[in-house]
C-alpha cells in the first residue's frame, strides 16, 4: 500500500495535516511524548523572521502605501482582500482565490479566508484568546440546539492552563464566571477613554463589566520570546516572536525534541482506510507543484487542516465502507458549520479626554464579556454576545471626511483629532443542519480534487441578538457621555466566514449516531484518526476559539501518545 | 473617472489660465480647486471628492508628509494608554 519509509529518518508514529495554531500544537504534544512526527503543509515553507518581508515598512517604501493593489485584488483575491488583514503588508499571507476555488451560492454566501503556507493562519490572527465555561459547554443541552457536549470545563480547565503557560497571554484576573481566568501575562492597559466606559457600566450596567482583552501577545519575555515593541500591525509577522504563532512558538519546540519533519507544498487529498483492520492507514498526498501522487503511512492521524479543509479531506475519503466519507456514519459530517456573528460595530466620540492621548499601539483592546442570558433567559433570542472594542485619537485619516483643501485642510487635518471609541459585539452561532459543506460535483480544482461546497445562513436568533446589541451599545455609550455615531452602511452582520471563527462540520458528542468525532477528538469510525481543529466543535459559544481548539489538541494528542505506547491505537 | 476628471481640470486650467494647474501661483490654485469643491458639494462621488481623498491619503502616507507633520515612531517599545498632551508638540504616528 505504498512507502511506509517517505523519506529520511524513521518511519513516522504520527502523521499531523496542517502547520497552524493546531497543528502545531499537535506535533509539539506528540513529538514531546516520543513520538516520531510528519507535519503536512500543502502551501510553501516560512522561515520566521526572515520571511517576515513587510515588518516595520513606512506606508511610502509600498508600491501601493500598504492599501492593497485594487486590479491583483480583484482579479486574485477578491474574498480574502475582504479580511481587514489582507493588505497590502499582508496579502501574501492570504490565498490567491483563483488558484483555490470553492462554491458558494449566491443566496447563501460564505467567505472562506484561508492562509496556505507553514504557520497558517496563526500569522495573521486576531490574537484574542478567552476560555469558555460550562455556560458555553452545557448551552447545546440546556436549549437543545445542538447535541450536548461530550466535555466540560472541568475536562479542559487543566489545558487551558498548560496552553497559556506555552503561548503567554497577557490579560487581568476579572473573576467573571462565565469567563473564568487563567494563567496571564501582566495585562495591555486601558485607556482614560475605556477606563470612564468601565466606571460607569459598574455605576448604572449591573452586572456588565468592562475588561482589557486577554492576548497572546507578551507584555514580558516569556519561553525565550521577547515582550511587544508596541509597532501595530501584527499580521505582517513579528522576528521577535512577541505574538503566538506556531512558527513562533509551537513548532520549534517541537524541532527542538528532534522529533519533528516538516513537508511543505504537500496536498492532502484523503486518508487511506482498511476495512478489515477498521482503521486508517495512512494518507494519499499530492505534491503542490508537480502534481506527482504519492501514499504516507502512519499508525496515527491527525487532522489539524483548519476547520473546512480536514472536513473536505474526510468527505474525500471516500471508500466502499463509507461512500459518504470517513467519519460520516452518522450523515453529520459537513453539517453545523457555524462562524460568529460579527455585528457592525458602534463608534463613538468621547469627549472630555483632550489633556491624554496615547504612545504606541496596543495590539488589542478591551473586552465586555456576555451579560444576557447569564441565569435563566430573559430575551427574544437564545444565548448571547460579547463586545471587543478599542479606543484612540482620531489622526490624519478624520480628514477624508468634508471638502476643504489647501494649507489650512492639512493643518486641521494634522493636529490631534477627537477621542474616537468603538465596540463591535460578536454573536453565538446556533448549530443548524442546513449550514454545511459538500464536495461539488462541478469541475475540480488544479489538483484534480473536487471543490468545497459552502452553504450558509444566518438566522432569525442571530438577527435578533445585532439589534439588541446595536441597541445596548448605543446605551453603554451614551451613559457615560459619548456621542455614537452609527454606520449604516454595512450590514447587521457581516457575511458568515468574514469573523474567521468557522467551525463544525466533523462535531465531538457521545452519541455516535450523531457525531463524528468522540470526547478526545477520535473519529467514531476510524480511532487512530483525531480532528482537533475548528471542525470538532458542537457549539461556537461567543468567544473566540483558537484557545479552545488548542486546548482540545494538547488534550487529544497526550491522549493518543499515552494510547499509542500502551498498543491501544 | 477619475483619469478622465483629471484631464478635463487640466483642460480648465488650461482654458482658464493658459498653464496647467501645477503651474499656477497659489492663488491661481486655490480658485481653480474652490471652483470645483463648490461644484461637488453635494456630490460624494464626484471627481472632487475623490481628488481629495487621494490627494488626503497619498500625501500622509509619504515621507515628506509624515515628516512633516508628524513624529514618526517605527518602532515604540512601550505602550502609555494616557500621556499628557503637550502642547505645540507634533503628534506621534507609527505606520
Amino acid at each position: 500500500m505504498g512507502s511506509p519509509l517517505p523519506h529520511h529518518g524513521k518511519p513516522p508514529d504520527a502523521i499531523v495535516v496542517g502547520s497552524g495554531i493546531t497543528g502545531g500544537w499537535a506535533a509539539k504534544e506528540l513529538c514531546e511524548r516520543g513520538l516520531q512526527v510528519l507535519l503536512l503543509e500543502r502551501g510553501p515553507n516560512v522561515v520566521h523572521g526572515v520571511d517576515y518581508v513587510t515588518e516595520h515598512l513606512a506606508p511610502w517604501m509600498m508600491p501601493f502605501r500598504g492599501k492593497i493593489d485594487r486590479r491583483r485584488a480583484i482579479e486574485h483575491q477578491p474574498i480574502q482582500s475582504k479580511c481587514y488583514a489582507c493588505d497590502e503588508y499582508a496579502s501574501h499571507f492570504f490565498v490567491d482565490d483563483r488558484q483555490h476555488p470553492y462554491e458558494s451560492d449566491a443566496s447563501r454566501p460564505f467567505s472562506w479566508i484561508r492562509g496556505y503556507q507553514l504557520g497558517g493562519r496563526s500569522i495573521t490572527w486576531g490574537r484574542q484568546v478567552y476560555r469558555w465555561s460550562d455556560l458555553d459547554f452545557k448551552a447545546n443541552a440546556m436549549d437543545g440546539n445542538g447535541i450536548p457536549w461530550p466535555i466540560s470545563y472541568a475536562d479542559i480547565a487543566s489545558w487551558y492552563d498548560h496552553v497559556e503557560d506555552v503561548i503567554g497571554v497577557s490579560g487581568n484576573r476579572d473573576g467573571v464566571p462565565e469567563l473564568p481566568d487563567g494563567r496571564f501575562l501582566p495585562p495591555m492597559p486601558l485607556t482614560p477613554v475605556e477606563m470612564a466606559l468601565q466606571t460607569r457600566l459598574q455605576t448604572s450596567f449591573a452586572g456588565r463589566r468592562l475588561i482589557s482583552g486577554r492576548v497572546a501577545v507578551l507584555t514580558v519575555p516569556h519561553r525565550g520570546r521577547a515582550a511587544c515593541h508596541y509597532c501595530g500591525p501584527c499580521e505582517r509577522g513579528c522576528s521577535l516572536g512577541a505574538y503566538f504563532s506556531s512558527l513562533s512558538s509551537t513548532l520549534p519546540a517541537a524541532k527542538r525534541t528532534g522529533n519533528l519533519q516538516i513537508r511543505t507544498d504537500t496536498i492532502v487529498e484523503r486518508v487511506l482506510f482498511d476495512p478489515s483492520l477498521g482503521r486508517a492507514t495512512g494518507v494519499a498526498v499530492i505534491d503542490a507543484s508537480t502534481h506527482a501522487r504519492e501514499i504516507l503511512c502512519a499508525p496515527l492521524i491527525f487532522l489539524c487542516a483548519s476547520t473546512l479543509a480536514s472536513t473536505q479531506i474526510l468527505l474525500n475519503s471516500r471508500s466502499e465502507t463509507f461512500p459518504g466519507g470517513l467519519g460520516n456514519s452518522s450523515g453529520t459530517l459537513g453539517r453545523y458549520l457555524m462562524d460568529h456573528a460579527m455585528f457592525r460595530a458602534v463608534a463613538a466620540e468621547a469627549p472630555g479626554f483632550e489633556d491624554w492621548t496615547v504612545f504606541g499601539q496596543r495590539p488589542s483592546g478591551f473586552y465586555i464579556p456576555r451579560f444576557r442570558n447569564r441565569d435563566g433567559h430573559s430575551t427574544d433570542f437564545l444565548r448571547g454576545y460579547a463586545y471587543q472594542g478599542g479606543s484612540f485619537r482620531s489622526s490624519w485619516a478624520r480628514g477624508l471626511q468634508g471638502s476643504d483643501f489647501g494649507v489650512p485642510a492639512k493643518e486641521r487635518m494634522s493636529r490631534l483629532g477627537p477621542w474616537n471609541i468603538w465596540v463591535s459585539g460578536f454573536g453565538e452561532c446556533l448549530p443548524r443542519r442546513d449550514n454545511a459543506v459538500t464536495l461539488s460535483d462541478g469541475p475540480a480544482d488544479t489538483w484534480g480534487l473536487p471543490r468545497l461546497k459552502i452553504s450558509f445562513a444566518w438566522g432569525e436568533n442571530e438577527f435578533r441578538m445585532a439589534e439588541d446589541a446595536a441597541l445596548e451599545a448605543d446605551l453603554m455609550l451614551a451613559a457615560a457621555g459619548f456621542k455614537t455615531t452609527r454606520n449604516v452602511s454595512d450590514d447587521p452582520i457581516a457575511q458568515g466566514g468574514l469573523a474567521v471563527h468557522e467551525m463544525g462540520t466533523a462535531r465531538m458528542g457521545d452519541d455516535r449516531t450523531q457525531s463524528v468525532l468522540n470526547k478526545w477528538n477520535q473519529v467514531h469510525d476510524a480511532p487512530n484518526v483525531f480532528v482537533t481543529d475548528g471542525a470538532c466543535m458542537a457549539s461556537s459559544a461567543c468567544q473566540n476559539p483558537s484557545l479552545t481548539y488548542m486546548a482540545l489538541t494538547a488534550r487529544a494528542a497526550t491522549h493518543a501518545a499515552t494510547l499509542y505506547k500502551q498498543g491501544r491505537l | 473617472m477619475f483619469l478622465q476628471g483629471l484631464r478635463t481640470f487640466s483642460v480648465r486650467c488650461l482654458e482658464k489660465y493658459g498653464m496647467p494647474y501645477a503651474g499656477l501661483s497659489a492663488e491661481n490654485q486655490r480658485i481653480a480647486l474652490g471652483v470645483e469643491a463648490e461644484a461637488a458639494c453635494d456630490q460624494p462621488h464626484s471627481f472632487y471628492r475623490r481628488l481629495r481623498y487621494w490627494t488626503v491619503i497619498g500625501y500622509f502616507t509619504s515621507e515628506v508628509g509624515v515628516r512633516a507633520h508628524f513624529d514618526y515612531q517605527p518602532m515604540p517599545a512601550h505602550f502609555n494608554p494616557a500621556e499628557k498632551v503637550v502642547l505645540g508638540a507634533r503628534p506621534w504616528i507609527y505606520v
